[in-house]
């Protein structure tokens, strides 16, 4: 049934805007990590998002790749931002390098703070879709009582 | 074998086909809100009442009629199945860099409309079986 697809499509949705809200949290909350596992101040992540086709049968293998047929969404890969480090002057540091310039992580809190809006507002965009297929769906069963 | 008319035809067959077209342009403008955020992705919808003109009967057809289970469908038939997508408007002065074509404010607000639509199509339906059941039960 359509509808069925049509709450775990937003499902996805919802699911891809959290993972996505996870990254910027732990990139505001690493805003001054300076030791990683890898080595080096920390890296601020950020996630790809790429649309999967549905595709459970021929025709829904052959509409995908007319690229006419509803698709979830799913994380593609993570992705670590490849900007430099800022350094910053902090001689009593213990990471500070041997002219006492600290490597801390490229993570603009403006920046971070921007995407979580963004991130809030599509969940909650996806929340209204998931509302509006239940409502029509409770609306449906009500034919013929 | 004569296919029943006025009393199962034509309204209830209509609205049938309505929630159908309705509950599938919800999948899809809920496929566009999830990939709001995707790069490349474009928003595709279903032409809900492009779909419906095509049902409407022009005067006096000829149908054919299905004697065996292995018979194509006639035409008509064949057609109520099929959901026909179309792309759907790309935002005239959009400034996003990554390729996505999706309105959200338009697709939140085809959102609303859809589920409106459809809601009032399933109480049409609703009635519409009300009053046979009334017509049936000799207005008892």
């Amino acid at each position: 049934m359509d509808l069925y697809d049509a709450l775990h499509t937003s499902s996805t949705g919802l699911a891809a805007q959290r993972l996505r809200m996870n990254l910027i949290s732990a990139n505001l909350a690493n805003v001054n990590t300076t030791r990683t596992p890898e080595g080096g101040p920390y890296r601020r992540k950020e996630v790809v998002f790429e649309a999967r086709p549905k595709a459970e049968s021929f025709r829904d293998l052959l509409r995908s790749r007319q690229n006419r047929r509803p698709a979830d969404v799913q994380a593609a890969r993570i992705i670590e931002d490849q900007r430099p480090p800022v350094l910053k002057f902090a001689p009593h540091h213990p990471d500070a390098d041997e002219t006492g310039y600290v490597a801390l992580p490229h993570v603009n809190v403006m920046e971070e703070m921007v995407n979580m809006i963004s991130a809030t507002r599509s969940y909650e965009a996806n929340i209204a879709a998931v509302r509006a297929a239940k409502d029509m769906a409770l609306k449906a069963l009500e034919i013929g009582k | 074998m004569p296919q029943p008319t006025g009393l199962f035809d034509g309204t209830l067959s209509l609205l049938q086909r309505t929630l159908n077209l309705r509950s599938a342009q919800h999948q899809m403008l809920s496929a566009n809100i999830a990939n709001a955020d995707t790069p490349h992705y474009r928003s595709f919808e279903v032409a809900v009442e492009e779909e419906l003109r095509k049902l409407r009967p022009e005067g006096r057809r000829v149908e054919m009629a299905r004697t065996q289970n292995a018979h194509l469908p006639v035409p008509a038939a064949a057609a109520a199945d099929r959901v026909t997508l179309r792309p759907a408007a790309v935002p005239a002065f959009s400034l996003r860099a990554d390729g996505n074509t999706v309105d959200i404010d338009r697709a939140m607000g085809d959102l609303a409309e859809n589920t409106l639509k459809y809601k009032t199509s399933a109480q049409l339906l609703s009635a519409k079986l009300k009053s046979l059941k009334n017509v049936i039960q000799g207005g008892r």
